[in-house]
């Protein structure tokens, strides 16, 4: 299973805005956080294009993460990205995941610090793979399940949620994240923890999971990059409530230092 | 000389609460917590990402663009880049404009031999309070 899900580019501005799209394969169960990943690597087309591929954006910041949907098999997903920022410094940027022409995952105020594309990459393939996407013609490569990639070990609900995760020693994602410096992808990472705040949520309800209508992830922040064969502790504390929305505090450690946070909030009407 | 206009304390006040809380907010501190003199780094426990969170809160907070590493760019003024900085490390020459510049931090803050690497370091919240009130004022007199 490879972990590139961007299948073609079409309007294209160097430096400022993309659309492209990519079609949820029939036997694929696909997370809301991969059309999060699909829409940053939209932006990472941008940001690599613009520096001639001698750099690119690594996830850092989301802002907010706003999931009104959740992809079926064979849906064809509409992507754009519109750069606020786009220098060799940082980029920063805003985009949407659309489904008929209903969004699925916008993305707001995202920020990335620019590296060498070199130490993640080899610039001349990804220069390669640019050119296919642009003539629509880029071979689709996934087509496995995603879903619950990293199991949530020694789970303990008590107001609130922990468990552990150990990142893979070896999946075939780290192929193209990255080919040259293998780091587990911050969206899966994401999914774990939505999945373990649903558990949290459900706990909090005496077993029955609410009908949440929409998820927002706000504030994300990643502080380093996770290699493979990681043991990571999640946590899910519970924060501000009302009648019609709950939420949560997320964070990620490796040996007690934290390395990743966000928040979350479950809405309902 | 450092290109940059000398910011006055007045300047610093009109920004700082909104500046204090971009600050809090990206290091998800009390605003209490960030005083004038606090350090970015050390005070508050800001790592590398943080610099840059809070680079954006505040272009959105105030509508303004922050050119990266424009503290140093402007510290070193009409200076050379040669005479800033050799192999990474700050000159004597590149030492007194960035304590010129960054007049907001006391001197002996300023360690022996001072990497370019570690000018973050010295940053307090008066620091982007000053760099806010520059963007305000270049944007200002642009306009």
């Amino acid at each position: 299973m490879r972990f590139l899900f961007v299948e073609s580019i079409g309007e294209f501005e160097s430096g400022s805005r993309a659309r492209g799209q990519v079609r949820i394969p029939a036997e694929a169960k696909f997370p809301p956080c991969i059309i999060a990943e699909a829409i940053g690597q939209l932006a990472g087309w941008i940001a690599m294009e613009h520096s001639q591929f001698k750099l690119r954006p690594v996830a850092g910041l989301v802002g907010e993460c706003v999931i009104s949907g959740s992809p079926e098999a064979g849906a064809v997903v509409e992507l754009a990205v519109e750069m606020e920022t786009c220098d060799d410094d940082a980029v920063a940027y805003s985009g949407s995941a659309c489904i008929d022409g209903q969004p699925v995952v916008t993305l707001e105020r995202c920020g990335a610090p620019m590296l060498a594309l070199a130490d993640f990459d080899d610039p001349d393939a990804m220069i390669t793979r640019f050119a296919l996407l642009r003539s629509g013609t880029a071979p689709v490569e996934f087509a496995a399940t995603l879903h619950e990639a990293v199991d949530l070990q020694n789970i303990a609900c008590n107001g609130g949620a922990g468990c552990s995760i150990i990142t893979p020693a070896d999946a075939s994602f780290y192929a193209d994240h990255f080919p040259r410096k293998p780091v587990f992808p911050a969206t899966l990472l994401l999914d774990a923890e939505i999945r373990l705040a649903v558990l949290a949520l459900k706990n909090r309800h005496g077993g029955r999971m609410p009908k949440v209508d929409g998820i927002r992830i706000t504030d994300v922040k990643l502080r380093t990059f996770i290699g493979p064969g990681t043991a990571v502790t999640l946590r899910a504390d519970p924060g501000d409530s009302d009648p019609s929305s709950e939420s949560f505090a997320l964070t990620a450690s490796v040996d007690s230092r934290r390395i990743a946070s966000a928040g979350l909030i479950f809405e309902w009407r | 000389m450092s290109s940059a206009p000398v910011i006055t304390q007045d300047e610093v006040s009109a920004v700082y609460s909104k500046v204090a809380k971009a600050i809090a907010d990206a290091l998800a501190r009390e605003v209490d917590e960030c005083q004038l003199k606090s350090r970015i780094i050390d005070d508050l426990g800001a790592e590398s990402i943080d610099l840059l969170d809070i680079v954006f809160r505040l272009e959105r907070a105030f509508k303004i663009k922050i050119p990266r590493n424009r503290i140093a760019s402007d510290a070193r003024g009409d200076l050379p880049e040669a005479e800033f900085e050799r192999k990474g490390i700050i000159t004597e020459a590149g030492r007194k404009r960035l304590q010129e510049y960054l007049s907001e931090v006391p001197p002996e803050s300023f360690p022996a031999t001072l990497r370019v690497d570690d000018i973050p370091r010295l940053f307090t919240v008066e620091t982007f309070c000053k760099l806010v009130a520059r963007a305000l004022a270049e944007q200002a007199a642009t306009t």
